[in-house]
């Protein structure tokens, strides 16, 4: 009698982990998105009239192809060096030419072209701002490369938004109450759910507050600074908000990072920190949790 | 330490394990309160070679106070073997004796249980909890394929290491392993609390027996609608305390091995 | 016979349990209906009389509350799952009632209103069982140890969902009521002060409640090993021991030296339960008073071993608002 209830015990246990499997919000985390952003800046459509009322004044009525005309963010780029980019766009983002330009008019300012002018700024931004300054502080745990179009993209026009949780301008401030502590760990298992890793990685967890010497930490601090700023400088307005898994797509570093116009780099691996070793029990398993 | 009074008829030698498979003990006498045995010689000897080395690798660690004082495991390189003496070497050999020393000491419940012709439950009952011991530094690791999955023998030190393993496994709470046995911990502290209080506030000057338990029968009947009975709450906090240790066993054995987050086991990615 | 490592395996006696007589009428309550007898428990050996039980004021006013409490719970956790009887299961272990920010009403019912209803009528359904527990003392004549038992347990949940959130003067700060509400909160909390395992009032708390399970082990080990020699029958062992609790006493005295009587070794597991709870509730109200963060405590006091650099000016940020250019920020770019 004990060892039928025993078994069911058990049993019933490891079956209800499985059977309430598919769909089941994941616990603690509160708004777990999983999808993709389906971009309002779709493709083109080709038939629509042109209506150059709105359009700048730099927009010829007769396209010439073979002209540069209607140049914001490329400015001072060659003919030739503007195809090579506009390549670089259609392969990162796995579209065609068709997919932001009026293929009568490329000078043209689609909602799609001009949205990705954003982009572009955005991207020469992030390099200047937040990744290359990593690079100078922490040279034992970055990565040489940096982000480029493909890296969120990865062939897709649209982004993916899987682990779209909570205010990330909240992770980089002491948390008030218990409630909102809880909001922070929520997120926590965001990041290590995007980045392939354990809390051990960042934290000490002997006190998550005041020990945060780790490299991982402060990188990780400059990095939300950073997703906040995408979000909420870059972003259109209606597209949902990019979190650590865009780029790292479940890996301690992006594996899309380009260099010098390349499309893919070989990446160094990130080693382990030696403090790790001082503090009983904090075992990185290799690779991930 | 004098006698109890009635202790002189109970202390006679024989009926230990070793005389009736080896038909003598040599060991079978008592020092003050204590019983000897064959078992607890290997107890003893156990004891005081572990203590030493506990003390030589404090002295060599350097931090004598008590609470920080730490012994830790051999790092991940050394994988199942043998590790240099202040690099987990220490920690290796005093787990050694230390687990001898526990499986000792149940074999000397176990002969004092044998002589005084008593049921095996405590032995039964401290093995389990020896088998928490051996899971956590022995077992575990052995299948976790290094001595660095066991943890830091210090006071605060082997606090820092459940902290760090529970949060390896991202958020330890939602094992289920560890709900239960959570739950048989608090479940029970409240019938350690309602068997002492029904114990200790029935004490009372009548002398009928019957009165006690009918007072003590009637009140939970009254109070709860059920009485488990006299026998029955020992045997309910004894398989609680089996279940208990049970699921604490199963919830860290089955992490690492079988689970690596807890927190994905109810939703994979 | 059945032998075990030589030694002939006796069982226990089976015991006729004698049933209960119905008892006066009583004008503060009726006992309800008649025992009934559930034989599968004979198969357990514990008692086989189900019933009757006490049906009293304070008992009635109490699971009225408790109900009632139960009611507002479900009604919420259906808001959540947006009325669907299947998600409510699936789940289950995730609807929660938060609780509100501030000391004052919760602004809405969704954003807290449900959390303080709850526990309003928790509260209430609590202290009206003591007082049923406090009834039933007195009718069977008993020592208010059970009373007492059960007020350190109340002391412990009114420290963490009122007096702590009190004294910080928020009531974010006490756990949601839920599965996994009350389990992030535990975690969250922890995680917010510096690591409980360092406060020492939480360190002596799980001693208690180790050395409890410990103590059921050891003392019904203990029972069930003598118990052919009546050493259950504790109420008449005490006032005149018998073989059975001679050999128990002697049992431990060997093994480690000393022993408890069988009276004493329930004040052993009275203490250790109690001092479970009120050492937890002591623990709970020393955080975010005694101190912001109990590992840098522990290092200050000597306790903890230092791992690495700490930054201590994290600690006194807290509780810190958020700058309100910060907070006006919508939280995300809003969904299409």
């Amino acid at each position: 009698m004990q060892r039928i209830l025993g078994v069911l015990i058990i049993g019933g246990t490891l079956l209800l982990g499985q059977a309430v499997n598919s769909g089941v919000v994941h616990l603690g985390v509160a708004n777990a998105d999983n999808g993709t952003s389906a971009s309002p800046y779709g493709p083109v459509d080709q038939n629509a009239p042109l209506d150059f009322s709105t359009q700048p004044a730099s927009v010829p009525k007769n396209y010439q192809p073979g002209q540069l005309y209607n140049i914001e963010v490329l400015k001072g780029y060659t003919y030739p060096r503007v195809l090579q980019e506009m390549e670089a766009y259609t392969v990162a983002l796995g579209v065609g030419c068709e997919y932001c330009h009026n293929e009568k008019n490329f000078a043209y300012d689609t909602k799609t072209k001009i949205v990705s002018r954003k982009m572009i700024s955005m991207v020469a931004n992030l390099d200047s701002s937040w990744i290359t300054p990593v690079h100078k502080q922490f040279t034992n745990y970055a990565v040489s490369g940096q982000v480029g179009c493909v890296t969120c993209h990865r062939g897709q026009p649209s982004i993916p938004v899987e682990w779209n949780v909570v205010p990330v301008q909240y992770l980089d401030w002491p948390a008030k109450t218990t409630k909102q502590a809880g909001f922070v760990l929520n997120s926590m298992y965001s990041v290590s759910k995007s980045l392939g890793v354990n809390c051990l990685f960042c934290h000490n967890t002997a006190d998550f507050v005041t020990l945060q010497y780790y490299p991982s930490n402060r990188i990780a601090h400059r990095m939300w600074q950073m997703v906040d700023a995408i979000n909420h400088q870059y972003l259109p307005p209606d597209v949902k908000a990019v979190t650590c898994y865009t780029c790292h797509r479940g890996a301690k570093w992006p594996s899309k990072l380009v260099k010098a116009g390349l499309d893919e780099t070989p990446v160094e691996p990130v080693p382990a920190h030696p403090e790790v070793h001082a503090n009983p029990g904090a075992h990185l398993d290799p690779g991930s949790t | 330490m004098a006698l109890l009074e009635f202790e002189e008829e109970y202390r006679k030698p024989g009926a230990t394990l070793l005389r009736d498979v080896f038909g003598g003990d040599p060991f079978d006498f008592w020092v003050g309160n204590f019983y000897v045995g064959f078992w607890g010689v290997v107890a003893a000897g156990a004891i005081a070679l572990g203590v030493a080395i506990l003390f030589v690798a404090v002295g060599q660690y350097g931090d004598w106070d008590l609470l920080r004082a730490n012994i830790p495991p051999p790092t991940r390189e050394f994988g199942l073997g043998p590790a240099p003496f202040i690099h987990g070497g220490a920690w290796q050999l005093v787990v050694f004796f230390a687990s001898i020393s526990f499986i000792a000491w149940a074999m000397r419940e176990v002969d004092i249980c044998r002589k005084l012709q008593m049921g095996y439950h405590v032995p039964a009952m401290f093995s389990l909890a020896i088998s928490a011991w051996l899971t956590l530094q022995i077992i575990r690791p052995l299948f976790m394929g290094c001595w660095c999955e066991g943890f830091d023998l210090g006071f605060t030190g082997h606090l820092t290491w459940v902290s760090n393993t529970g949060f390896r496994f991202m958020n330890f709470y939602l094992n289920p392993f560890h709900a239960y046995a959570v739950l048989g911990f608090f479940l029970a502290a409240m019938l350690l609390a309602m068997h002492g209080s029904a114990i200790l506030g029935t004490q009372q000057t009548d002398p009928d027996p019957r009165v006690e338990m009918h007072r003590e029968d009637g009140f939970w009947r009254d109070y709860a609608g059920y009485s488990i009975g006299e026998y029955g709450i020992h045997r309910l906090g004894f398989y609680l305390a089996v279940f208990t240790l049970i699921m604490s066993d199963l919830c860290i054995l089955t992490s690492g091995t079988l689970v690596g987050d807890w927190v994905d086991f109810w939703h994979p990615f | 016979m059945a032998t075990f490592l030589g030694r002939p395996v006796v069982h226990e006696p089976v015991e006729e349990f004698e049933p209960l007589e119905p008892g006066q009428p009583d004008p503060l309550g009726i006992r309800l209906g008649e025992p009934t007898r559930l034989d599968l428990l004979r198969e357990f050996k514990v008692d086989t009389q189900i019933g009757t039980i006490w049906l009293g004021v304070w008992g009635v006013l109490s699971i009225m509350l408790f109900v009632a409490a139960g009611g507002v719970f479900f009604l919420a956790a259906f808001e959540q799952v947006n009325g669907s009887l299947l998600d409510f299961f699936r789940y289950l272990a995730n609807v929660q009632l938060t609780p509100p920010d501030g000391l004052g009403p919760a602004p809405s019912l969704r954003e807290g209103g449900y959390w303080q209803i709850t526990l309003g009528l928790l509260v209430g359904a609590t202290l009206f069982w003591a007082a049923r527990c406090w009834e039933h003392l007195v009718r069977h004549k008993w020592r208010p140890f059970l009373l007492f038992a059960y007020l350190s347990a109340v002391f412990l949940s009114a420290c963490i969902f009122v007096i702590h959130p009190l004294v910080l003067g928020s009531w974010a700060e006490a756990p949601a009521l839920g599965l996994n509400g009350d389990l992030d909160w535990a975690q969250a909390f922890s995680v917010l002060w510096g690591n409980l395992y360092y406060d020492p009032w939480h360190q002596l708390a799980i001693f208690f409640l180790f050395g409890s399970t410990m103590l059921w082990g050891m003392h019904g080990a203990t029972i069930l090993a003598t118990s052919s020699e009546g050493s259950h029958h504790e109420d008449a062992e005490i006032k005149n021991m018998h073989s059975g609790s001679l050999k128990s006493m002697l049992f431990w005295r060997w093994a480690m030296g000393f022993n408890a009587t069988p009276k004493t070794i329930h004040d052993w597991l009275w203490w250790f339960a109690v001092g479970t709870v009120v050492a937890s509730g002591i623990g709970i109200l020393s955080t975010g008073t005694v101190t912001n963060d109990w590992y840098v405590w522990g290092v200050d006091h000597g306790t903890v071993a230092q791992y690495g650099p700490i930054t201590r000016e994290a600690i006194n940020q807290r509780p810190a608002p958020i700058p309100p250019e910060v907070l006006a920020r919508p939280v995300s770019p809003p969904a299409q």
